[in-house]
């Protein structure tokens, strides 16, 4: 360690004196966001997926017409003042808010949201969300509305209409190539205009015009790229960042325990599941699942993998946040009923005997072979899962083993169905209960086994289900909503396609120490998510120098 | 000279074997970038893009196997490399030529620095064989040498970056700055000083030991005896017959070396999340972005490649067996 001493001394004095230069010119007040990710080009196209643009992209340059708040599908106006769905529900009519204007001047009006739709149209790649395949046909503007028009019913699409970026015709026109264009210099509505870009931040500044006066109440937002977890958590713990998207494994301990300025915000906004392949025996059969389901110790599960930061999950497979709007009375709160006796007994009824050495045996009174979790590589939390999962198992005679992956093999074994059983989160969580649901289990998203399917990994749908599905999006009526998902959830808990294991939480780190009104438990404005949804935007609205 | 255009010829074979299989290797990966990307969302990114990415990536409607691999070699010769679906749609060309200069700059001259102060310390180490400075350098340099160089990495970043501040945590540069002028080469050197400490301290041990052997070596030779004996003078016996003698084999693999040099020390610029090559390559192997990948991966191999004829060339100049052909 010699030379390691020996170099302090001069490598202080050289710092020292390299510190003295003051940073350039900045904002007086900066909010700074710290991303656990890289990003490259200066990409400011809004139609570009997530990652791909810039992170300011869609939450401080461009708006939307309205935010739906994943937690509580509570809808907060935003280029949108108003909507209603017309009797058949086939007509969607939104008000636009008058004397809003572009970052350049110019007024923004209904023509841009009617154009902003239609160019997804004519450019089907950048329909990321599938408006125009699924049912919509027509977007008109006149004066201060739009009207969308739909071949079918479906009310749920109203998510995806809401959380549009909208773009400005007068400039959008001209562009040709609108999955290459990187928009160097975005024109939007939002509370912030583009300012500088380099590999590793970028940064905008407060528009000065923007429509809701007063606000934003910081100068500039500059997000931070770093590689990793461990680079973002010590940013924020030396005070260099505001706010970090960050999953470490134990926030109260690694952060908040740190100092009172320390603080986190985990709302559970998904689960983590065990999916059968019910395309494969003895999966297939859906008393096979159920016993399964109930020898498995979720509480054991989700203490081992989260070390108490995060619960079991419900087994209705709805979030706590929306269980009580849409679950009846007597299946809230419900977790599974773990009784290793019983579901040895179950596999038993259910045809799978054992032997003399305890083995299950299938139908065929073979041994059942040993089956694999499939896990992503290095990923503890999941591994840890699969452990108590397999040591839950093998109390039942069935033998299993833990199947790591490397990230795009394992997201390949899940949607080609080539797994036994394998760990993952719900495959596309919305404002309520329906868009797990659907995304989960609906046949369109199904595909055949070899065949990528988008998310129905379990390949299971139940001609009940699919029903309920098109009953919920059929109808804008609360009560027939909530109908149709409590089908959704007993027909699942019945058939069990999936075990809900443990809940999953948003990641947001906050550092209080200059800003307050962070979004919380208490005032859940958004959901705390990271920074490229329109939630965001919301708490770059609110955040507020001390 | 048949010695080198037989060198040439390997070179050129050799790159032809590179380039086909880094057309080959990705595609062996199971899984697809689109499945990555969603697998990296977590459930965040809707299930609906499926389609409207893969015609956005252009991975709809591909052709053939054997249609792929001649319109890759025919983009290769023209330079192309399409465009990064990580950071799409950035092309993979722009991509290297932002990172590839900060690779260049910290793991080219830390290579070059520890290589001469290894060597350096190497050659001071067996020349004054016996005095203390110089026999306690052999296990101190074992000693860094060996040292897991991530774990490494991270003590520095803990003690100097996080513990005493002396220096920034991660990227290569404070945002926002004007290049060229003093803040900026300021902020520049800050930036570079852990990930530089990390590679020279924990390869220069390699370098001193390497050094150190080679001089041994030397030093029991029979002309160096019969130097000594014609009363020679230590320093010319010092620059003449033994460092000379002693430096080539070290030259050898500094040359290889600087071939690496262009992957990057995919470690550092990881912990350090310092945008070079090595970053951007793990982001494309975690992303399955092909053509970054397989661009990177080329300008890997041709670095190795190109240094490694470089070396077999100065062989020739500074070896007079070589040049004659009689060892090759």
């Amino acid at each position: 360690m010699t030379p390691i001493l020996k170099l302090a001394a001069p490598l202080a004095l050289l710092t020292a004196a390299l510190g003295t230069y003051a940073l350039a010119q900045q904002p007086r007040t900066t909010f700074t966001v710290v991303r656990a990710a890289q990003w490259g080009g200066q990409n400011l196209n809004p139609f570009s997926p997530a990652d791909q643009h810039l992170q300011a992209t869609n939450s401080a340059i461009y708006e939307t017409l309205f935010y739906v708040n994943g937690l509580n599908g509570k809808v907060t106006n935003v280029l949108g003042t108003k909507y209603t769905w017309s009797k058949d529900n086939r007509t969607l009519t939104v008000a636009t808010r008058p004397g809003v204007r572009w970052h350049d001047g110019r007024a923004f009006s209904a023509a841009d949201v009617a154009f902003t739709f239609n160019y997804m149209k004519q450019y089907p790649a950048l329909d990321l969300s599938g408006v125009w395949k699924n049912g919509l046909t027509g977007v008109r503007a006149s004066g201060n509305t739009v009207t969308f028009t739909f071949n079918r019913a479906n009310t749920p699409i109203f998510f995806y209409i809401a959380n549009q970026a909208i773009v400005p015709q007068h400039l959008w026109s001209a562009v040709t190539d609108p999955v290459t264009y990187t928009n160097a210099k975005p024109v939007g509505t939002g509370p912030f205009t583009f300012d500088a870009y380099s590999q590793q931040a970028v940064r905008v500044l407060k528009n000065p015009t923007y429509w809701i006066k007063g606000q934003p109440y910081v100068d500039a937002v500059v997000w931070r790229a770093t590689s990793g977890n461990d680079a973002a958590l010590l940013q924020l713990l030396k005070n260099e960042a505001d706010y970090g998207y960050v999953g470490i494994p134990d926030p109260k301990g690694g952060y908040a325990s740190k100092g009172p300025n320390y603080q986190y915000w985990w709302p559970t906004n998904n689960s983590n599941f065990l999916y059968f392949n019910t395309t494969k025996a003895p999966f297939n059969d859906a008393a096979f699942r159920r016993a399964v389901a109930g020898a498995i110790n979720t509480k054991d599960v989700a203490l081992k993998a989260y070390s108490g930061v995060v619960g079991a999950a419900p087994a209705s497979a709805v979030i706590p946040a929306q269980q009580s709007e849409w679950l009846p009375a007597s299946m809230r709160g419900m977790t599974a009923k773990f009784d290793a006796a019983a579901a040895d007994r179950a596999l038993t009824a259910a045809g799978y005997r054992k032997n003399a050495q305890g083995v299950r045996l299938g139908k065929d009174g073979q041994p059942l072979p040993t089956y694999k979790i499939l896990v992503g590589a290095g990923w503890t939390d999941f591994i840890t899962m699969a452990q108590v999962i397999g040591d839950n198992l093998k109390r039942v005679g069935i033998t299993t083993s833990i199947d790591q992956q490397q990230w795009s093999s394992y997201a390949g074994g899940l949607q080609t169905a080539t797994y036994d059983m394998g760990v993952s989160w719900g495959w596309g969580n919305g404002p309520s209960p329906y868009y797990l649901f659907y995304s989960s289990f609906s046949p369109e998203l199904s595909a055949a086994v070899g065949k990528t399917a988008p998310s129905n990994l379990s390949r299971y749908t139940n001609p009940a289900l699919t029903q309920a599905i098109a009953s919920y999006r059929s109808t804008s009526d609360p009560a027939a909503q909530e109908k149709a998902v409590a089908t959704m959830v007993s027909t699942v808990m019945r058939d069990m396609p999936w075990v809900p294991l443990t809940d999953r939480a948003q990641f947001s780190l906050f550092n209080t120490s200059k800003f307050t009104n962070f979004p919380s438990a208490q005032n859940p404005y958004n959901d705390g998510s990271p920074d490229d949804v329109p939630g965001a935007r919301l708490m770059y609205l609110n955040v507020k120098p001390k | 000279m048949p010695y080198l255009l037989r060198k040439f010829g390997i070179l050129l074979f050799t790159l032809w074997v590179a380039v086909t299989l880094n057309f080959i290797l990705p595609r062996l990966v199971p899984g697809n970038p689109i499945g990555a990307m969603i697998a990296k969302y977590q459930g965040r990114l809707d299930p609906q893009a499926v389609e409207a990415l893969t015609k956005a990536y252009g991975l709809d409607n591909q052709g053939s196997l054997i249609s792929q691999y001649f319109s890759y070699l025919g983009r290769l010769v023209q330079g192309d490399f399409g465009r990064s679906i990580t950071q799409f749609p950035t092309p993979v060309s722009d991509i290297i030529a932002t990172a590839a200069p900060w690779t260049l700059g910290l793991v080219g001259v830390t290579t070059v620095i520890s290589f001469l102060i290894g060597s350096a310390f190497g050659l001071y180490s067996a020349w004054r064989r016996g005095g203390a400075l110089a026999d306690a350098l052999p296990p101190v340099a074992l000693f860094l040498n060996s040292m897991p160089y991530l774990w490494f990495a991270l003590l520095l970043l803990y003690l100097l970056a996080f513990r005493l501040s002396l220096f920034p945590i991660s990227g290569n540069l404070d945002p926002f700055l004007t290049a060229w002028t003093p803040e900026w080469w300021s902020s520049l050197l800050r930036h570079a000083m852990l990930p530089a400490l990390t590679i020279i301290i924990t390869s220069a041990g390699g370098w001193l030991i390497t050094m150190r052997n080679n001089v041994m070596n030397v030093m029991g030779e029979d002309y160096l005896a019969f130097a000594r004996a014609k009363g020679l003078s230590e320093r010319r016996i010092l620059n003449r017959y033994v460092l000379r003698n002693a430096l080539l084999p070290s030259f050898t693999a500094f040359g290889i070396a600087l071939g690496f040099v262009v992957g990057g020390a995919i470690a550092t610029e990881i912990v350090f999340s310092y945008p070079g090559l090595g970053l951007y390559l793990y982001n494309a192997v975690v992303g399955l972005d092909y053509p970054l990948m397989q661009a990177i991966f080329l300008y890997i191999a041709l670095a190795v490649l190109v240094a490694n004829f470089i070396v077999d060339a100065l062989y020739a100049v500074l070896d007079p067996r070589v040049r004659d052909g009689r060892t090759a």
